[in-house]
């Protein structure tokens, strides 16, 4: 008997693992899978006033011979998770959750409210929480559809805009879907993403797109983009220009750097933002002798520092009486040192508050030489 | 289970120690304690620690008094074997009042980041031969394991540094701003954590040197306290109290922030080791349910030493957890009343014992 | 020692030529694989029908890409079509590699007999082949090029096995399927229903059989209930909306209990659904994460829900369809008899059929947003 224990010892295994296996479905290759890349949302009216969801996912089959084939498919349904048998009813593969790299918002759902989408890709812990997050115009079907040469599939190109977007204009590295779920469900924060659209030339950002709560609040452009990414995030590099008329400009390429101190008076909040910014500037036909005068030096710096402190109040002016949503994510700073779930609605307090803005520009270089 | 030759060194002790008291449970230790303690749940979580703390000093008092005798012993040697037993295995209950839980938690996390396909009754199964199996083996390969798992767990806490990255100490605070008496009232939440301490009573007679109980003891709970501090700290930096509410395993989404580009996801690496983590738990949880029954009649001890005893254990743990456990709130209920329970029963068990001892304490004590 | 071996050689030699003699040899070239068959058929009078039966056959081409194209066999009766389509090929026929087959509307509502008796006279045929019924004429829908596949055939062949873990489908739409399913006793056929809209081929709801007849098809919606009330083990989503932004949708994987009960001559059906599954999304319940009677209420009402559908379906299926679709005939028959000449459709129709379904909320993903 003794000598058989290893020999029964595997049949026993060998009989628990097949148990174990039975019933389940088959392993498949790589190459039968649709791996999904990007999943879009939209919404749509539907007859008798109701809405349907609509999912295009992106997906890409990848085959042996190297030729990868790049599908959208789309789910229509009345509720997110339904879309998945709507979406797999025209699709001959098995799909694959897990690496897909973007989530593709529109406008539409921005508006209705993006708590549906947040919640289901929260629960599933099959998403990719490393995906980026963006806000379309028009529908996001689409940017997923559209074909750009030289890339399997537009998702890799929209992917690298995204991240590379930060060495301008202020943009930051937390668009991800981790980011999204903190930025909407702490107290506050604020959602802002960035804004793309489909144009002739392209796929392009431009601009942002900031939400109360759950539901898009306004679209900015580009300029006040940045005026607001400068207000609200703590680091940022960008470029900054003042124009005189048509032919006098000068560009300044700095690294931003912010400190909110926040004070409370009887029942208003006051805060206020300092902005140091320290950087070179890179092309300058305004302000003659800028890199041999210290004066000329100093003349700029002040006349930037002006030209910020102006645009910064301007949009915190709108934000508070257009928009009404702390967009800059104050409510945080206020919170920390007052207390948390205290019952206060930070948007309304923010736009209620006075916010005071300091700004010092610091020229480092100025180039090789000047023209 | 041999153990007669098997003595453990003080090592061994203090990782058996941190072993029973950080399991795959750790994971959601940031969800429990935030609560009532919202930002300031972490110093809950070190305050906590004062209960092991309670139970330690009584046992380093007792080892003192009778290094060779657990407290199986201790109690039907001064309460004649009747009543000793009923106390035994009373203890026997608040021990294995943490069993179920133990593997409805391990096979949930399981099964919701890796294996969805598989029923929770394959999961079961699994871990029970494997625990079972550990365990039958004895102490010694359990201290091995024990020591295995403190590495990996510090491997863990140093990856969570990261995370330190992603974070912002805004959410850390205003500190102490949720006031003294609701830090201190949120402590009562960290009780699940900080519990079966009293492993040690069982222990103490196995080290081979009995000077160093005390220095093993402290060493665990210190070790035990900052860990656990630490991971709702680095909780709450990185997710906010808000965003911890909305998840069942604060800690392990707080792990997924972390990116290295090499690796596409921690995750996966991560759960590999909780797995660990957690079949360490389940084969401790074995070992001592077995041990503290074959203490109390030693006539079963022969027939215990065969591995059906575990087989049986095993199916009675099965069939229990799916019985009585079917989802994560009904077990949440009972186990906030079993932990109740079961914590204030220890503590009235081993305060029972060590104030016996020093009333009888001219008496008896010379039976080595 | 070597003249062992040579004999060994020698004898193998010979007996190879021998089992050789006689058969022909064919090159790959001269061989038509089949990769899909169809089945239609065209009334050209009230008396007379005409069976036309496309083939799907590969191209082998020097390039190495893969075609297909559709050889049709017309005629009276099977045996017609099939020499009318050699009188058109170039090439013999290898079957067994088929990947599906295609029955049209019309052919499907005369009857699959013809079909089933060639299937199972064929030993060279595939019993692993998928199958479905089209709307319109298979001859176009085999005949469909999609891009990235040799034939069409494939792509049906994926969809059709892909629906499993999908709005209930099952896998048991083989011809081994269809075989067991039209003559057993007590048993019934339902097969995929496919379409093309939008110039590509998806599944647009099932197709009921009566006998070997096609009596109706339905939309995704009842055949989602169908298959619950039909198959064991099957998984999908269901959902609870109450509005278009308040819904909890749960992935649910079933079990399936039948009981039979006699009273004299009146039969009684149990059927015991059970739909363990977690949540995928949630914006109804403020608390289902922490608060067990939000969870239950859920269960509740989402059992409630399910069991109203299959309560709708069940008239339908009484009064409308008049078949026992759901296989519970196979149940009385294996508790009170077989043989006895049993009509099952009438009688499942005429007893009472109650539906007892309850859901279960296992798990819930990762966490609830909706905090």
């Amino acid at each position: 008997m003794k000598k058989y224990k290893n020999f029964i010892f595997i049949i026993i295994l060998i009989i628990f693992v097949v148990y174990l296996r039975a019933g389940e479905e088959r392993m498949e290759n790589i190459e039968e899978l649709e791996i999904a890349v990007g999943i879009g949302y939209s919404v749509k009216e539907d007859v008798g006033g109701g809405i349907k969801y609509m999912l295009p996912i992106n997906s890409v089959v990848y085959q042996e011979n190297g030729v990868n084939v790049s599908t959208v498919r789309t789910g229509t349904a009345s509720t997110i998770a339904l879309t998945r048998g709507e979406r797999q009813r025209k699709s001959d593969r098995k799909f694959f959750l897990g690496t897909e790299r973007l989530y593709i918002i529109d406008e539409g759902i921005g508006r209705f409210g993006v708590t549906n989408t947040i919640d289901t890709l929260f629960r599933n812990p099959m998403v990719n929480d490393d995906g980026f997050c963006v806000i379309c115009k028009g529908k996001s079907e689409e940017y997923l559809k559209y074909k750009i040469p030289g890339y399997d599939t537009p998702v890799d190109y929209i992917t690298g805009m995204i991240r590379n977007a930060p060495s301008y204009n202020f943009f930051q590295k937390n668009y991800r879907i981790k980011d999204v779920y903190l930025m909407v469900g702490s107290e506050g924060r604020s959602l802002a993403l960035p804004y793309i659209e489909l144009n002739e030339k392209g796929v392009q950002i431009t601009g942002m797109a900031i939400f109360n709560k759950d539901k898009l609040a306004a679209i900015l452009d580009i300029e006040d983009s940045k005026t607001m990414n400068i207000l609200r995030s703590d680091r940022g590099k960008g470029m900054l220009t003042i124009q005189g008329n048509e032919r006098d400009f000068i560009s300044y390429y700095a690294k931003c750097k912010r400190k909110v101190k926040c004070n409370k008076e009887g029942d208003k909040y006051k805060f206020i933002i300092d902005l140091k910014f320290n950087g070179d500037v890179v092309n300058n036909v305004m302000y003659k002798k800028l890199s041999s005068k210290v004066e000329v030096k100093e003349k700029f710096e002040k006349d930037m520092e002006k030209k910020i402190e102006a645009r910064c109040y301007e949009f915190i002016d709108k934000m508070k009486s257009q928009h009404k949503a702390d967009c800059l994510e104050l409510g945080r700073i206020a919170v920390a040192k007052y207390g948390r779930e205290t019952g206060v609605d930070w948007d309304d307090v923010i736009s209620n508050s006075d916010i005071k803005v300091n700004v010092k520009v610091k020229v480092e270089k100025v180039g090789r030489g000047e023209y | 289970m041999n153990d007669r030759k098997g003595l453990i060194t003080a090592n061994e002790l203090t990782c058996l120690l941190i072993g029973i008291l950080i399991d795959i449970n750790i994971t959601m230790t940031p969800n429990s304690v935030v609560a009532i303690s919202k930002q300031d749940g972490w110093i809950s979580m070190a305050l906590g620690a004062v209960y092991p703390l309670y139970v330690a000093l009584i046992a380093i008092y007792v080892s003192r008094k009778f290094p060779n005798d657990n407290i199986l012993v201790l109690s039907k040697r001064y309460f004649g074997s009747f009543i000793g037993n009923v106390l035994n295995f009373l203890f026997f209950i608040s021990f294995f009042s943490y069993f179920p839980p133990a593997y409805f938690n391990a096979t949930l996390i399981l099964r919701t980041y890796i294996i969805p396909f598989m029923s929770p009754f394959k999961v079961y199964l699994v871990i029970t031969l494997i625990g079972a199996y550990t365990a039958y083996k004895g102490l010694k390969v359990l201290a091995r394991i024990g020591i295995i798992s403190f590495f990996l767990l510090i491997v863990i806490m140093l990856v969570s540094l990261a995370i330190l990255f992603y974070g912002s100490i805004l959410n850390v605070m205003p500190i102490f701003g949720v006031g003294a008496k609701d830090i201190i009232y949120g402590s009562k939440n960290t009780i699940y954590d900080y519990a079966l301490f009293e492993w040690i009573f069982l222990l103490y007679p196995f080290i081979n040197d009995k000077n160093k109980i005390k220095d093993s003891a402290f060493k665990a709970i210190a070790f035990c306290c900052f860990v656990y501090t630490w991971v709702v700290f680095i909780a709450i930096y990185y997710l906010g109290i808000d965003m911890i509410k909305k998840t069942i395993w604060g800690f392990f989404s707080a792990t997924e922030s972390i990116r290295v580009d090499v690796i596409t996801s921690f995750r996966y690496v991560f759960v590999f080791i909780w797995v660990l983590i957690a079949l360490k738990s389940i084969s401790y949880s074995y070992y001592i349910c077995i041990d503290i029954l074959r203490n109390i009649n030693k006539n079963l001890n022969k027939k215990l030493n065969s591995i059906f005893v575990f087989i049986i254990m095993g199916s009675i743990v099965i069939f229990i957890t799916k019985v009585y456990y079917p989802n994560r709130l009904v077990k949440d209920e009972i186990v906030n009343f079993t932990t109740k329970a079961s914590t204030i029963y220890n503590l009235f068990f081993i305060t029972l014992i060590a104030v016996i001892i020093i009333i009888k304490k001219d008496d008896k004590c010379e039976k080595i | 020692m070597n003249k062992k071996k040579y004999f060994i050689i020698i004898a193998v030699v010979i007996i190879y030529t021998i089992i050789s003699l006689g058969t022909e040899k064919i090159s790959l070239e001269d061989l038509g694989i089949i990769t899909g068959i169809g089945y239609d058929m065209k009334k050209v009078s009230p008396t007379e029908k005409k069976y036309i039966f496309p083939f799907s056959v590969y191209d082998f081409e020097t390039s190495g890409k893969r075609s297909s194209h559709i050889s049709v066999g017309e005629g009276r009766n099977v045996g017609e079509t099939i020499e009318t389509r050699q009188k058109q090929m170039n090439k013999t026929i290898l079957q067994g590699l088929e990947r599906t087959f295609v029955i049209g509307e019309v052919f499907a509502e005369n009857g699959l007999k013809p079909i089933l008796d060639e299937r199972a006279r064929n030993y060279q045929t595939s019993d692993m082949a998928f199958g479905a019924i089209c709307k319109g004429k298979s001859e176009e829908i085999l005949g469909m090029n999609i891009e990235g596949y040799g034939s069409s055939s494939e792509f049906i062949a994926g969809l059709i096995e892909r629906q499993q873990g999908y709005n209930f489908f099952s896998q048991n739409y083989k011809v081994i399927d269809m075989l067991v399913r039209i003559d057993a006793e007590g048993r019934n056929l339902v097969m995929p229903y496919i379409d093309v809209q939008e110039g590509k081929i998806e599944i647009v709801g099932l197709a009921i059989f009566k006998k070997d007849k096609m009596i109706a098809t339905t939309d995704l919606y009842t055949a989602k209930i169908l298959n619950l009330l039909r198959e064991d083990n099957v998984k999908g989503v269901l959902s609870y909306q109450k509005k278009p932004k308040e819904y909890t949708d749960i992935y649910v994987t079933s079990k399936r209990k039948v009981k039979c009960e006699k009273k004299q001559d009146k039969y009684t059906f149990t059927i015991d659904l059970k739909l363990t599954g977690n949540i995928a999304s949630n914006t109804l319940y403020k608390d289902i994460l922490t608060n067990l009677k939000d969870k239950e209420e859920y269960e509740k009402l989402m059992s409630k829900k399910v069991q109203d559908n299959c309560n709708e379906f069940l008239n339908k299926m009484k009064n409308e369809y008049k078949t026992d679709c759901l296989e519970l005939g196979r149940e009385a028959a294996a508790k009170y008899g077989r043989r006895k000449g049993i009509d099952w459709n009438e009688i499942v129709c005429n007893s009472e059929i109650k539906v007892n379904v309850k859901v279960i909320v296992n798990e819930q993903g990762r966490g609830d947003f909706i905090k």
